[in-house]
């Protein structure tokens, strides 16, 4: 092998600039090398070379260590092993850098215990450089391995091991030189700020801009632009480049960089987060919604629409729904292997056991289970993804989710631990997303090209794009935090850590080599806000630059749109025509009699056409259903759902016993309440919890002394009954029907004012249709039931009927009948005009001549008018609501 | 003697650029390195215009070197200088040393999960029962934050952390903050049956006497059913919010003279023994809860590796009053230069007098007309 020529920087492992192509078609035996590059080019060539273990792997060798042996981080490393980890090693690495051999002989206190405790840590990069520059030091002279190295940082600013192993290289014959960087001759006002005296006086002429738009998306947007505008990418470098810059290069048509972003928050790794969080019990609802939704997620497509709407009636994993959408979802798969493979899958990520208490550890089995689930359908979905030159991400994708569950499982195995407490265990997930490559957005290419430093610039640019120009990237490294005795000590055995200042300087000059080698434009992009829209400042660069400038004509360098330098063309703009929205409106026809009532309606369906009958049309005929988007919090309407289910088990059995029904009903709802309403178990609900525990306890105690009082039994719990009205047969489901004589009560959970009011008012529809249905039910002669509402959170019980003794409390209004005689005279207006064509949406005002009923009332005519429900409607975007609510449609 | 040089100056009057003419002149005079310049600003904004400043006053000197070494300064808003030191020493706090700074919604849930490990049921069971009692008069308020006993809990807890008060001393806190509630109730009654039976039988006594044919107005119809609602429960059994509702609301004029003896009755609820009782236990309940909350959930965060913003400076704090650590930071420290100081918190204005007693010289500006000179040895100019 003969020996090549390097060209050295260490900024160089994340891309170097120009490179050893710069104005060739072709160069051998030259490489431009970072301190990566090079250790692993000099091991490979003096046969040195060992696995290089992941900094992570490293990080649980250490933790593990640490968890074993005392020192001064014990404190540390009690609450976070990893951290204290990491940390130590950073100390031990830089150390090693600056000439430590790992050994204790010597050393302070604190280090002599760090030299112990890392012993047996698989060496990092500093460790393989200290081994490569003994084994240089021992070794007889070779001039074959290296013939030149040129540094493009200064001897100085390398670390000391570096040093020493360049001194070892040129025994063996390398020739070390420091290389000038060019002085390059810039144009305009980058030329003015490059001249070494006076003040410049910018011209504004575009060759040196602060690009400061309103947000990264519009900086990127304007860039892109401008390149795509250019005849000739031939020289365009972009600094520090992102996902977000490629994504806008793309756009438009333009090469893109392959950055990768390691904070990426890409929605397939969350699967594996989402599946170890689903093994603590009781699951919380939120995360299996959350894993439903991933797109392309473990479970399939259909399954996972059933669970999401199993999760939208109760709001828990394992419930009564949540059971059927599991069976319901394997009777459509008519293969037996499939569909034993997706109960298999089901169970594996559902089947929750590490019981979420506070001392509870999530076992080493569990974890090895989950993950080997998420490999397993990973391993599947890659085998079954096309091939796509194009895209090659679509693989990169599922390779990295193994990878993740795997990185979770090796350094699970290297902690040598049988459990982890939920702290640790997100320590872990931590560690592990790092052993995680990067995914770009969009793969690198060619044309236009990146580093990922501002010290990887070694030659001159036509074209420099210092994206990501930011004060945040232009802090000075934390030094290390060691004591005037330690660092004393540390010199003695001849260990020099840099001090800040100079750490300081060494990086600005690096900071500085953009402005010093851009020869047409240089691009300077700091965006007011960042991406998660913080408020930004430029890079202490800038600071340099505006120190250059005439007091006040600064500014004139601070662009919040780009400006086309010099001979540039402007940005490229696209022309698209934007096709008009869809005008909302109130009234919709329908030609013919294409939506007709039907033979069989609902209370629910019936409700539903009396407040919108477009919303009617839609759901009834048009069977659109809106994506389900459960809501897992303690709402109202999971309450009221918890309340029904608890009494139409317990009031049965409790009759007319207070006692036995508070009872029955704590018990039930100790044995039910993870079933069904989750979040009521979940860390920092216990409030939430107790609260309603007492208020359905009292609630229950509260109906069986009513029960009591009246005489009255119960006939029937969560009941259905049908009967002939309004042209066609109506079903409805009673929530409780106590008797003789016959008492219709809707239990509700809260609005005990708004009851209140609808008895008064007679608007209460609801239980008008229950009471009509239950008396054509029982035939001719029947006599008209009592109507009553049971507020549960007030355990109040309230009646128009004046013979219901307390504790009910009766409210003045015109009972039952009348209200179902109104309902009937709404129910023939709106079906006459269903059935000539005309659908209204009544949420929507169509301009201000028609009001929207806001609530409901009998109006001024005695007519009962019914508000439309539109805030749980799915349909806003069809009858244009929603629009209006934005602000946007008429 | 701790000395602090006061610079005046009210808002508008340059003093960022005054602060960045004090730190630079420093520097050029080498009194102060430009890395052992400590400045604390209130805004991010503050703190990188003052950075800025102060590098182009010396970039426009030709000290250029100088200008490039203070990047290495600790200039930033207090919670960021703090959150620096308390990372750099995390090993002598014994925390987690990649710590995860919490906003404030990510602290409420932190607290949330940290009461869940540390109350025992029984007390929430307890205290959900002593809250009902005076839960507001509109049910549909059930979610509301009114009645939420983890507010007061939360805000005890607030400020015990923002004074530096340790959780050992809350029993003493809620022993003085019954007292002086107490102060503003009545003195209480010996018999809490005659105040019950005493309203029982006023409610009865208006429900038979109001005549809802003749009176038939709206605020009539509504009253007469809150006090059916209320006579149902009876008086033993009402929350307090409904005594207060019976002492203050009105049926319609002509109704008016009925409801006297009910306001009457029902007035004297202050000096309800039980009202003393519930209060009195509330009180040292949700103190003692407190107490409880408070330790566990600086035990859960330090275990997650999270600070939140209080935590930044309480721990700064505990670090500049440890006696290594001051050394270690008498090197590193040459000058302190403090933004706003008249907006300081008492733990705040606790930091700059410790880095005021370490480093050589210690500027403050701030506004005269909001001054808080209440400490000892300030200079002004």
């Amino acid at each position: 092998m003969s020996a090549i020529r390097v060209r050295f920087a260490l900024d160089f492992d994340a891309g170097a600039w120009p490179g050893p192509l710069a104005g060739r078609e072709a160069v051998a035996g030259e490489a431009w090398l970072g301190p990566l590059g090079l250790l692993g080019h000099l091991e490979l060539l003096t046969g040195l070379g060992g696995i290089a273990v992941h900094p992570a792997e490293r990080v649980a060798v250490l933790a593990t260590a640490l968890q074993r042996t005392s020192g001064f981080w014990d404190a540390s490393a009690e609450v976070d092993a990893a951290g204290s980890a990491r940390e130590l090693l950073r100390w031990r690495d830089e150390l090693v850098l600056a000439g430590w051999d790992g050994r204790p002989d010597g050393m302070p206190p604190r280090l002599a215990a760090l030299a112990a405790v890392t012993a047996e840590v698989p060496p990092g990069a500093p460790d393989r450089l200290r081994a490569l520059a003994d084994a240089l030091g021992r070794r007889p002279g070779d001039p074959d391995l290296i013939e030149e190295i040129e540094l493009v940082d200064s001897l100085a600013s390398l670390p000391e091991l570096w040093r020493r192993c360049l001194a070892a290289l040129e025994r063996h014959g390398a020739q070390v030189a420091q290389v000038a960087l060019p002085v390059i001759a810039g144009r305009g006002d980058l030329e003015s700020l490059r001249v070494a005296s006076g003040r410049m006086a910018p011209r504004r002429d575009g060759t040196v801009q602060l690009l400061r738009s309103d947000g990264p998306w519009a900086a990127a947007e304007a860039i892109a632009g401008w390149l795509a505008a250019l005849d000739d990418l031939d020289g365009t470098l972009v600094v520090t480049p992102s996902p977000l810059l490629d994504s806008e290069l793309h756009r438009f048509g333009l090469p893109t960089t392959g950055a990768t972003d390691e904070r990426d928050g890409e929605a397939l790794l969350e699967v594996v987060p989402l599946v170890l969080a689903l093994g603590w019990s009781p699951p919380d609802p939120q995360h299996a919604v959350e894993l439903l939704r991933i797109p392309d997620g473990p479970i399939p497509r259909r399954p996972a629409w059933r669970l999401l709407h199993a999760l939208e009636e109760w709001p828990a994993v394992g419930s009564p729904a949540w059971g059927r959408a599991i069976e319901e979802s394997l009777a459509e798969i008519d293969d037996g292997a499939r569909r034993e493979r997706v109960r298999r899958g089901l169970d594996g990520i559902f089947a929750s056991s590490v019981r979420r208490t506070g001392a509870s550890s999530y076992p080493l089995a569990e974890l090895h289970e989950r993950m080997e689930t998420v490999r397993a359908w990973a391993r599947v979905r890659r085998a079954v993804e096309p091939a796509d030159a194009t895209d090659p991400s679509r693989i990169q994708r599922w390779d990295r989710v193994s990878a993740f569950a795997s990185a979770i499982e090796r350094l699970a195995q290297l902690s040598l631990r049988e459990s982890w407490p939920a702290a640790e265990l997100h320590h872990l997930l931590t560690e592990a997303r790092q052993m995680v490559a990067g995914l770009a957005s969009h793969p690198a290419q060619s044309g236009i090209a990146a580093i990922g430093a501002p010290g990887a610039m070694a030659g001159a640019a036509k074209r420099v794009i210092w994206w990501g120009f930011d004060r945040s990237a232009g802090r000075a490294p934390a030094g290390l935090p060691f004591s005037r005795a330690e660092r004393e000590q540390l010199a003695a055995s001849g260990i020099e850590l840099p001090d800040a200042a100079t750490q300081a300087l060494w990086l600005a000059q690096r900071w500085r080599r953009p402005l010093d080698l851009a020869s047409d434009t240089l691009l300077l992009v700091s965006p007011l806000r960042d991406e998660a829209g913080e408020e930004s400042h430029p890079h202490p660069v800038w600071d340099e630059v505006a120190a250059r400038c005439e007091e006040a004509s600064v500014a004139s360098l601070v662009f919040s749109h780009l400006v086309p330098a010099p001979g540039d063309r402007g940005p490229a703009t696209v022309a698209r025509e934007l096709a008009p929205l869809p005008r909302g409106k109130r009234r919709w026809s329908v030609p013919g009699r294409q939506v007709a009532l039907r033979d069989r309606e609902s209370q629910t369906s019936i409700d539903a056409l009396l407040r919108c009958s477009l919303r009617w049309a839609l759901r009834y005929h048009g069977g659109l259903r809106g994506r389900a988007v459960p809501d897992c919090t303690v709402s109202p309407r999971c309450l009221g759902n918890l309340g029904h289910a608890l009494l139409e088990a317990v009031l049965p059995a409790a009759g007319n016993d207070p006692g036995r029904g508070e009872r029955l009903a704590g018990e039930w709802f100790e044995r039910e309440v993870e079933r069904r309403v989750a979040a009521l178990c979940l860390p920092g609900q216990e409030g939430e919890r107790a609260r309603v525990r007492r208020l359905l306890c009292a609630a229950t105690a509260g109906l069986a002394e009513f029960l009591a009082a009246s005489g009255l039994g119960v006939r029937g719990v969560e009941q259905g009954v049908a009967a002939r009205a309004l042209g066609r047969t109506l079903e409805g489901r009673l929530d409780l029907l106590l008797g003789e004589p016959p008492v219709v009560v809707d239990a509700k959970w809260g609005g005990r004012k708004r009851r209140f009011d609808a008895l008064r008012l007679g608007t209460a529809s609801q239980l008008a249709f229950y009471a009509h249905l239950l008396s054509q039910s029982q035939g001719p002669g029947a006599p008209a039931p009592a109507v009553a509402f049971f507020v549960l959170s007030e355990n109040a019980l309230l009646t128009t009927a004046p013979h219901l003794p307390r504790p009910a409390q009766r409210v003045s209004g015109p009972g039952a009948a009348e209200t179902w005689r109104l309902l009937e005279q709404a129910f023939e207006e709106v079906r006459n005009g269903v059935e000539s064509g005309e659908l209204l949406a009544l949420g929507h005002p169509d301009g201000e001549d028609e009001r929207i009923p806001e609530k409901d009332a009998i109006d001024g005519s005695g007519r009962l008018v019914l508000a439309p429900d539109c805030r749980y409607c799915d349909y806003g975007g069809l009858c244009g609501r929603d629009l209006l609510a934005a602000g946007e449609g008429a | 003697m701790i000395r602090v040089e006061i610079i005046s100056a009210s808002a508008g009057t340059g003093k960022t650029t005054r602060l960045a003419r004090v730190i630079a002149e420093a520097v050029a005079s080498h009194e102060a390195r430009p890395e052992a310049v400590l400045a604390t600003t209130f805004t991010r904004r503050a703190a990188a215009e003052l950075s800025e400043r102060a590098r182009a006053r010396l970039l426009a000197d030709g000290r250029v070197e100088e200008a490039r070494r203070l990047t290495a300064a600790r200039i930033g808003t207090v919670n960021a200088v703090c959150g620096a030191l308390v990372q750099a020493f995390s090993f002598e706090r014994g925390l987690s040393p990649r710590l995860r700074v919490l906003d404030e919604w990510q602290a409420d849930a932190m607290l949330r999960q940290a009461l869940a490990h540390a109350i025992p049921q029984e007390r929430v069971e307890e205290l959900d029962e002593l809250t009902s009692r005076f839960q507001g008069r509109d049910p549909e308020m059930f979610y509301a934050k009114q009645l939420d006993w983890r507010e007061p809990v939360r805000e005890i807890i607030a400020l015990a952390r923002a004074n530096n008060l340790a959780s050992e001393r809350f029993p003493e806190f809620a022993e003085r903050s019954w007292r002086m509630l107490e102060g503003q109730l009545g003195r209480p009654q010996a018999s809490a049956p005659e105040l019950d039976d005493a309203l029982d039988r006023a409610m009865r006594e208006f429900l038979t006497g109001v005549d809802l044919a003749a009176d038939r107005t709206e605020t009539t119809r509504r009253f007469h059913a809150s006090v059916q609602r209320w006579e149902r429960q009876g008086a033993c059994r009402l929350r307090w919010a409904d005594w207060l509702g019976l002492a203050s609301d009105e049926p319609g004029k002509r109704s008016a003279l009925l409801a006297s003896p009910l306001h009457e009755a029902a007035e004297h609820h202050d000096r309800h023994p039980r009202l003393h009782g519930d209060l009195q236990r509330l009180t040292w309940i949700v103190f003692d809860v407190a107490r409880l909350a408070l330790d566990a959930y600086q035990e859960h965060k330090r275990r997650l590796g999270a600070i939140d913003f209080v935590d930044q400076e309480a721990f700064a704090l505990a670090l500049l009053r440890t006696p290594e650590i001051r050394e270690r930071l008498a090197d590193e420290l040459d000058l302190v230069v403090v933004d706003e100081f008249q907006d300081t918190s008492p733990i705040q204005l606790a930091i700059f007098l410790e880095l005021a007693a370490i480093a050589p010289r210690s500027v403050w500006v701030g506004d005269p007309k909001q001054a808080i000179y209440g400490f000892r040895g300030p200079t002004r100019r």
